[in-house]
């Protein structure tokens, strides 16, 4: 090892130090941001939400795109299968929770560069945000002519892929035959005093969009989580746990999406056992919550990489593959694709208005919190 | 600054080439894997990271002007407080019982201590959840018993995570307060029963202040992990909408509020930090409890018309908090769902089969195994690298290395979590995603402990034998590889052992930064899916942690004991009780 790289080595490692023990900060640090090339003329003015720009490096190989997907990790491996079969192996697919998707989404803008080609995500209103911001690119597929038109819309910066819907649950050994509930409106009775579960909309994105779907029903008026509140509802971090709890008969009933009360089911009776759950589809209408898929805006893709994209996402809405998400309990977007098994064909849905939820993402969430926290 | 610290370099010709480039690998690892995520974490909160240069406190101003942060600060202190006061009274008495009265049950006693600690405090919650919830044991034990039974209970509530954790951690005081105990001046306590005063007054005048630093120092540092837990509160206070300050920071990410997150962590930190080194600082001075052991068989106390109370309160009180959340967890796990009754037809091995057949269930477990061995090697070798430094040459800020190394044993599991999205994120060092995230910041957990460990037996070393070494012209490296190693070795394998059990039990690191393909047991036990199980296979995965842990811990006592035969006292086995 001659003395140089000794010497470089030593400064890294000093520098390193420094930043560790915090002395000489400002130096330190002015030196990390002029090495890279960031525009930092146009800050923050709110800390929480940094105006942050498409950059314009591209850290990936040609020939390959990351995709992030959120759902059940079985589907995004038969999806990846489904795409590569007379491809090759051309996906790097990360499959999270949808939350975990938004999150490494926003730090890795807030670190300069997301890592991803395309996103398959949970709900609208994260792509509304990712717009709002820039950093999605506007792709129109040729697979939209088959779509059905309440799902089109995203004016091709996002495209919704199919829909899942929030519903009630119930668990038919603890509610009786008289009182199963049939709307929205009568989770609100007092009856439903210690017997309910949601998902807590400041801790799930689908649970937010939930929400903002149940308050469009009462025109936002908050009566039914003032009602929640004054039930004892238990506030759940993930969906999933409500479907659980209502099982096990912690609580009677609830509200989550319906394609994991449908999967649970579906297990049950695949080891042979009687499930307890029951769905209601409420009168005044399941909401119905789409997952949208959007390519992430960045001018230095390659070429090639930009034709993958765009295949993708044409292939995620082509027939083959809503076929494969139909086996999951997701609703098609495609007016050729049948109901999945389980979904009655006269079920009445409302889709939320997401532009205005969008806009008034902060209020609500806001209003959410100052109703139900801290009982 | 810079400067200094290469002239000092330089002028240490004295240490030789491999010496100076074992320093190098070893500071800049160090810097690279706790300083690097901690100073990014630091400077985020400042508004200062490496794309972006607004340095500013007004995260801070906005995290104190929003009341629902100083409620989560108060529920934490009010927690830490509560819970630590319940579990040094739990240990203490427990350790008193043992080591000062003729109590017939010792073994007993020791067995449940051993148990609980094997138990993680959110397994703990699992159980709790099982037993008091609506529906749960409890109340069908009580709805069978009495017609028309109306079961009111707040299954969820601040109390209840009180109650989880100061039995979670009353092992931790029960431990250190026999040690004291053990070895404290016994004649005092003789001396004061000679003279008149009664057995109650001897106990409170002498023998509480003898051991009070002990208990002072314990109690700081239990207040620090019950502060840093995660994954109780967030069971057992978030239902009722009941947040604490490491459940908090989970929220604000899941809000996409980074600024948040991290100005929270921050705070976190800084209050973990502080009374971490308030312990050890407590720790190092509390000499004066062990000036002698005693070498006179000691005088036990009689038990005479206490015994049946004292019989009966201890053997309840470890029943309830060891053996029967145990065999809560174990009916639980042996039938096909939760909510089936336990009978005969319902029994099933199906969960446990299910853990090496269901893909999920598989790979977390194979995943934890990888991570922790991975991890605590890497760890290991970075902490022998840091010992070599700081104890066998005397190079420039090798005391600093040590003291910034062993900083994430004062770190909450969460903060670490969020340091290393913020540090491996950025588009120098991607690596959120991939495996490798969730091991370097294992591997920055675990250095501490194997450090810990490793020090324990070096500081109880003659330096006779390596100065022979290099009289005899071995080099410094050499004669660590050649003579301090090899006495290493019992210490080795036991700090890679306690890193292995917390692998088993972490909740929060892998909890923020796994993705498909990356779960661990701890992803499995928190996060429960519609296509993959229920209840009644996180508690299938909770019997098989503990069975591991027991058996781990069986094999690290044995270890530690053969230790002590030669001299070697291993300390810190307690630090690995975290999570």
């Amino acid at each position: 090892m001659n003395k140089k790289v000794l010497i470089s080595l030593l400064l890294l490692v000093s520098m390193l130090l420094l930043a560790g023990c915090g002395a000489d900060t400002d130096d330190v640090a002015k030196d990390d941001t002029a090495d890279v090339e960031v525009a930092t003329d146009k800050q923050e003015d709110a800390p929480d939400e940094p105006d942050s720009e498409p950059v314009d490096t591209y850290s990936r190989e040609a020939g390959r795109i990351t995709v992030y997907m959120s759902g059940p990790g079985s589907l995004a491996k038969q999806l990846e299968e489904a795409f590569e079969a007379d491809r090759g192996n051309i996906l790097e697919v990360l499959n999270a929770g949808g939350g975990s998707v938004a999150k490494r989404i926003w730090t890795e803008m807030e670190a300069g560069e997301i890592h991803a080609d395309v996103v398959f995500s949970s709900e609208p209103l994260m792509f509304l945000a990712l717009k709002e911001k820039g950093q999605l690119d506007n792709y129109l597929s040729p697979e939209l002519s088959a779509m059905q038109d309440k799902y089109n819309f995203g004016d091709g910066y996002f495209t919704p892929v199919n829909a899942r819907y929030g519903i009630i649950v119930y668990n038919v050994e603890n509610v009786n035959e008289n009182e199963v509930p049939t709307s929205w409106a009568d989770l609100k009775e007092s009856r439903w005093n210690n017997r309910l579960a949601l998902p807590d909309a400041t801790q799930s994105a689908t649970a937010l969009a939930i929400t903002s779907g149940i308050e469009q029903i009462f025109n936002f008026d908050w009566t039914f989580f003032e009602a929640m509140n004054a039930n004892n509802a238990m506030l759940l971090k993930r969906n999933s746990q409500v479907a659980e709890k209502a099982k096990t008969a912690e609580v009677d009933a609830g509200f989550l999406p319906h394609d994991g009360v449908l999967r649970s089911i579906n297990k049950d009776r695949k080891d042979g056992i009687d499930s307890p759950l029951r769905i209601v589809w409420p009168v005044e209408g399941a909401i119905s919550i789409q997952r949208p898929i959007g390519i992430i805006a960045n001018a230095s893709r390659p070429e090639e990489n930009v034709a993958l994209s765009k295949e993708f996402v044409d292939f995620v809405l082509s027939k083959e593959a809503q076929e494969i998400m139909k086996k999951f309990g997701f609703i098609s977007v495609r007016n050729d694709v049948s109901l999945p098994k389980g979904v009655p064909n006269n079920v009445n849905s409302i889709v939320v208005d997401w532009d205005y939820a969008s806009e008034n993402e902060e209020n609500i969430r806001k209003t959410y919190e100052k109703i139900m926290g801290g009982n | 600054m810079v400067i200094k610290i290469i002239k000092s370099y330089l002028l240490n010709l004295n240490a030789n080439k491999s010496s100076i480039i074992t320093g190098i690998i070893t500071y800049s690892l160090v810097a690279l894997l706790v300083s690097y995520p901690l100073a990014t974490l630091i400077f985020n909160s400042l508004g200062i990271s490496i794309v972006s240069w607004n340095p500013n406190i007004d995260s801070y101003r906005t995290i104190f002007s929003n009341a629902d942060n100083w409620i989560a600060l108060k529920n934490t202190i009010y927690i830490g407080v509560v819970a630590t006061f319940l579990s040094l009274l739990f240990g203490s008495s427990l350790a008193w019982v043992v080591t000062r009265t003729n109590f017939k049950y010792k073994k007993f006693i020791k067995f449940n201590v051993f148990l609980t600690l094997c138990i993680p405090s959110y397994v703990y919650a699992v159980a709790w959840i099982d037993i008091f919830r609506r529906n749960g044991r409890l109340d069908r034990t009580l709805g069978a018993i009495f017609e028309n039974f109306d079961y009111i209970f707040n299954t969820y509530s601040l109390t209840a995570v009180i109650i989880v954790l100061s039995i979670n951690m009353y092992p931790v005081v029960f431990m250190a307060v026999s040690n004291a105990l053990n070895n404290a001046n016994r004649s005092l306590e003789d001396a004061s029963m000679l003279s008149g005063a009664s057995r109650l007054k001897t106990t409170f005048k002498i023998t509480l202040p003898l051991i009070a630093p002990t208990i002072f120092s314990i109690g700081l540092f239990v207040f620090s992990r019950i502060i840093a837990n995660f994954g109780v509160p967030a069971a057992l206070a978030f239902p009722s909408g009941v947040e604490v300050l490491t459940t908090r920071v989970l929220s604000s990410l899941n809000n996409l509020q980074l600024q948040l997150a991290t100005t929270l962590s921050v705070l976190l930190l800084v209050l973990s930090v502080a009374v971490f080194y308030w312990h050890k600082y407590v720790m190092k001075n509390k000499r004066y409890t062990t000036i002698s052991s005693s070498s006179s068989k000691p005088q036990l106390i009689e038990l005479k018309n206490s015994k049946v109370l004292v019989t009966t309160s201890v053997i309840s009180f470890q029943f309830f908090t060891s053996i029967l959340p145990f065999i809560t967890l174990f009916s639980t796990s042996i039938v096909s769902r939760a909510h089936l009754p336990l009978s005969f037809q319902n029994l099933t091995l199906s969960n446990f089969l299910g853990l090496f057949q269901n893909p999920i269930a598989l790979r977390g477990i194979r995943n934890s195994i990888a991570f922790g061995i991975v991890g605590a090697g890497v760890a290991i070798i970075i902490a022998l690298g840091i010992i070599f430094v700081s104890y066998k040459t005397k190079m420039f800020g090798s005391k600093f290395i040590e003291t910034v190394s062993s900083l994430p044993m004062a770190c909450p599991s969460v903060v670490l979590g969020i340091a290393a999205i913020l540090a491996w994120s950025s588009s120098t060092f991607n690596i959120y995603g991939t495996p490798w995230i969730i091991i370097i910041t294992y591997v920055s957990l675990f250095i501490p402990i194997a450090l810990k460990n490793l020090v324990g037996i070096i500081e109880s070393q003659d330096p006779s034998l390596d100065s022979a070494a290099r009289i005899s012209g071995a080099s410094k490296l050499r004669t660590f590889r050649d003579i301090t190693l090899p006495s290493l070795k019992g210490g080795i394998f036991s700090a890679g052992l306690m890193a292995f059990i917390i692998a088993l039990r972490e909740i929060p690191i892998s909890l923020l930064l796994f993705s498909y393909g990356n779960e661990t047991i701890g992803v499995l036990m928190f996060n429960v899916r519609s296509d993959f199980g229920g209840t009644e296979f996180v508690s299938a995965i909770s019997v098989l942690v503990i069975s591991l842990t027991v058996l781990l811990r069986i094999v690290l006592k044995h270890i530690s004991k053969k230790q002590r035969n030669n001299k070697n006292a291993s300390s810190g086995g307690f630090y690995a009780n975290s999570n």
